[in-house]
């Protein structure tokens, strides 16, 4: 029973044959609009999202600036499109590099027995320990400011999710009569691993990274909000909140707003798709 | 007498699927017992489901179903209630996914009495357990207060059976109540049930696949394929002569034991025999420590072209056996040759195992499981070739078409995933994958028992033909003794991990010198009008 389910039990059915249920088809939209849109910033934004307009600070929306402009004048459309490319780039990063660390290091602690296993295990255990924010702060802290050094704390952090998923997909996986007739055939256990049980696991594990990116994007956002993430001036949806505290005393909601709207519609969008995945996906090895 | 239970042109619709039953009609008597027979698909769960309103979400219905004049298909839902509570009762195939696993066999048992007799604490156990006593359970006492994981299967079909019958139904429907129990505990249920319905003049509708089943117990039999009635009537009349195309193929198909068509056993070169077995054991611990001799001190050797059955129920250690010989399993102590090359009592290495592959195969039970689900079939068998018989891509796919349409599965099939394909095709398709390799001996390891009855005899058909025209070696694991009188010339009776009896199939099944292999064969439903003459 996904969140969605709970909520709009009527709109969350998925028609026989059919990808997803209603809100899964209006998530795929919200998440994809988004994505174009700031893959597409540079043709698409109608201004520089740095140029500076003092004669235009904190104006609401008009035919001018569709959604306003921030306590510099600078355009609020043009900074959301671009940031979204930083914003989701992060995440993007974090997600392949946990889902190909993950997948390996499961692999591994699923198929072997005895002391390999047990390591991996303990080790995937003490990663768990740590929330991934404190950890991405430890790293800035050593590392200094920007993209790099949350990016690789958040990608050892979210390794043990997608290892500990593929491990007891393993262990399931391996005492199944294919591929014990693999085992009987003479086929090499490296071979039967990444060639034919490895590729599926891909859409179970595949769900879960999905999950992921929405839990990455909203921890960078956050890092770049308590201003350890992006700097500035380059736009960020995190940032842009940061930036906005001021203008929120002054009245102003809008430059906040947006930014925390936008990220509040990616990571629901990306859990619904990523719950309805791996429901789908649920359904369909059982 | 008044029909307690009248089906009258009753079909059943779903949107996009068409039809799963069509004009069913159908009727149980009281005191009857009446058998629904049908193989998968046949619509035969749907049929009695039917009799207590339980109908799928958006079926489409049309025609009545009356329980004591009580039409389910258009009553309220209390009436359905009371029906269900008062009048009918049910059990099903599996005994363990009927019961709550985290609460007593008492808590169970007296539930009903409990809430909807309003009888008293003590009361409804006094019942429950006079009524676990009368189907059979000794010490029924305790067992109000054990768990369902506590008891064996057996048992638990008992405890359903009792359940349901504190009701004190009417009718009593059964859905293939024995189908997951081993043959000597069937036999039990099948004389408890047989006693039952007659003392207490119920009408019982018997659900199962097995001709034979339905001919030990019912005195009527429907014949159920396709959501269609094929034939009916009286079951000495359906058995002995079948009006329908489909029920003669049915009973052909139906394995029997008939000592007279059991494999002559071949020439036997002692000097060197393809499968030497001396002393074997494996050993389990059980959390708690306990150990748990699946396979004790085993001994026996197979011939090159000879064709070995091993018989046992489950527990019988005779999987353990087959998957040491294929080496899933490593032997704790004693010796096991396969081609003269004696087994090491470690898993095996790489190279060890692709050597072993080329002497012997295995074919699993399950034919759902045993195929990777992402690799179509041709290709699957032509990973075999390329492995084995060192060929190119192209040369590999070309002999796994050939093997395909050798065992029955045409080249339209070639590029299908398994999904696509029936439950026996798959079983061909896994046989293809083990024969690629071109072993020697086959193992099959309860092969046919996933299938339905007239696919299980194709299948053995098959096996007969390539055992034949390959010169192949065959070890058959299976609870059938039926199918391996067919199919084996030597048979070896296996009980609790140890060898009870072994020798020619002839000779065992005509004249059993142990005890529980004449139990065995006993066991197996005997017809009811069979010791009567004719």
């Amino acid at each position: 029973m996904t969140l969605t389910a709970t909520l709009l039990p009527g709109l969350s059915k998925r028609r026989y044959g059919s990808m997803f249920s209603t809100v899964g088809w209006a998530a795929v939209v919200v998440a994809l609009t988004v994505v174009l849109l700031s893959v597409l910033a540079p043709f698409i934004a109608p201004y520089d999202p740095n140029y500076v307009d003092l004669e235009n600070v904190l104006s609401g929306p008009s035919l001018a600036h569709w959604l306003g402009t921030d306590a510099m004048g600078r355009d609020l459309l043009s900074r959301l499109m671009f940031g979204g490319r930083t914003s989701l780039v992060g995440p993007l990063i974090v997600v392949v590099a946990s889902t190909i660390f993950g997948l390996l290091l499961g692999l591994a602690a699923g198929w072997s027995d005895g002391w390999i296993s047990a390591l991996l295990s303990r080790i995937f255990d003490l990663v768990f320990a740590f929330p991934a924010l404190l950890l991405s702060m430890l790293a800035i802290a050593l590392f200094g400011k920007g993209l790099v050094a949350p990016i690789i704390a958040m990608t050892i952090s979210y390794i043990p999710y997608v290892a500990r998923l593929t491990q007891q997909l393993v262990i399931s996986e391996r005492s199944r009569p294919y591929v014990q007739a693999y085992r009987v055939l003479g086929f090499r256990t490296s071979w039967v691993v990444l060639g034919r049980v490895l590729p599926n696991l891909v859409p179970t594990v595949g769900a879960q990274s999905t999950l992921n990116f929405g839990y990455v994007l909203a921890d960078l956002a956050a890092l770049s909000f308590i201003g350890l993430g992006i700097q500035p001036p380059t736009s960020d949806w995190g940032a842009m909140i940061e930036e906005a505290r001021g203008a929120l005393l002054s009245g102003s909601l809008m430059p906040a707003l947006l930014p925390a709207l936008v990220v509040v519609l990616i990571v629901v969008s990306i859990n619904v798709i990523g719950e309805e995945l791996s429901d789908r996906i649920g359904g369909n090895l059982s | 007498m008044s029909k307690l239970l009248e089906i009258e042109q009753f079909s059943m619709a779903f949107p996009g699927r068409g039809n799963l039953l069509s004009d069913v009609s159908l009727h149980v008597d009281d005191g009857e017992a009446v058998a629904l027979v049908g193989e998968s698909g046949s619509g035969k769960s749907l049929t009695t489901r039917a009799a207590l309103g339980l109908f799928p979400e958006t079926s489409r219905l049309s025609g009545s179903v009356k329980v004591s004049g009580l039409d389910t298909t258009t009553a309220s839902g209390t009436k359905l209630l009371e029906l269900r509570r008062n009048r009918a009762s049910m059990i099903f195939q599996d005994p363990r996914a009927g019961i709550n696993p985290v609460r007593t066999v008492g808590d169970f048992v007296t539930e009903t009495l409990v809430r909807w007799r309003g009888l008293s604490r003590q009361e409804a156990e006094a019942q429950a357990v006079a009524q676990l006593e009368q189907v059979g359970l000794r010490r029924a006492k305790e067992m109000m207060r054990q768990y369902p994981h506590q008891l064996s299967g057996g048992m638990l079909q008992r405890v359903m059976i009792a359940a349901a019958l504190l009701d004190s139904p009417e009718l009593l429907l059964c859905d293939e109540p024995t189908t997951a129990l081993d043959v000597t505990t069937q036999a039990g249920i099948v004389t408890l049930l047989r006693e039952q319905q007659q003392a207490r003049g119920m009408g019982m509708l018997f659900i199962t696949h097995d001709l034979n089943l339905a001919g030990s117990l019912c005195d009527r039999v429907y014949v159920l394929r396709k959501g269609e009635v094929v034939e009916h009537g009286g079951s000495r009349q359906v058995f002995t002569s079948p009006q329908a195309d489909y029920t003669r193929q049915l009973i052909a198909a139906t394995p029997s034991i008939d000592i007279d068509k059991v494999p002559a056993v071949p020439v036997q070169d002692d000097q060197s025999p393809l499968l030497r077995v001396e002393g074997l054991c494996r050993r389990y611990t059980l959390p708690g420590g306990e150990i748990l001799n699946a396979l004790n001190n085993a001994s026996f050797t197979l011939a090159k072209g000879g064709s070995l059955g091993v018989v046992g129920e489950s527990g019988s250690g005779k999987s353990t056996l087959a998957r040491m010989i294929v080496a899933l399993e490593t032997p704790d102590a004693g010796e096991l040759e396969v081609s003269g090359r004696p087994r090491a009592h470690r898993a095996l290495k790489a190279g060890e195992r692709k050597l072993l592959a080329k002497d012997v195969q295995i074919v699993f039970q399950d034919p759902y499981l045993s195929l990777d689900p992402r690799i179509p079939v041709g290709k699957a068998v032509a990973d075999v070739f390329r492995l084995h018989q060192g060929q190119t891509r192209s040369a590999a796919l070309q002999s796994a078409r050939e093997l395909l349409d050798r065992v029955g599965i045409g080249p339209e099939r070639f590029e299908s995933k398994p999904r696509a394909l029936s439950g026996g095709q798959r079983q061909r398709v896994a046989i293809a994958k083990a024969l690629a390799a071109r072993p020697k001996l086959l193992v099959l390891d309860e092969a046919t028992s996933a299938l339905d009855v007239s696919v299980q005899a194709q299948v053995l058909e098959l096996v007969e033909e390539l055992r034949d025209q390959l010169g192949l070696t065959i070890l058959f694991v299976t609870h059938d003794l039926a199918v391996v009188s067919r199919l084996c010339s030597e048979l070896l009776v296996l009980r609790d991990g140890v060898i009870v009896e072994q020798g020619s199939t002839a000779q065992i099944l005509g004249a059993p010198a142990s005890e529980y292999t004449r139990t065995l064969i006993n066991s197996r439903p005997q017809l009811l009008w069979q010791d009567q003459p004719v």
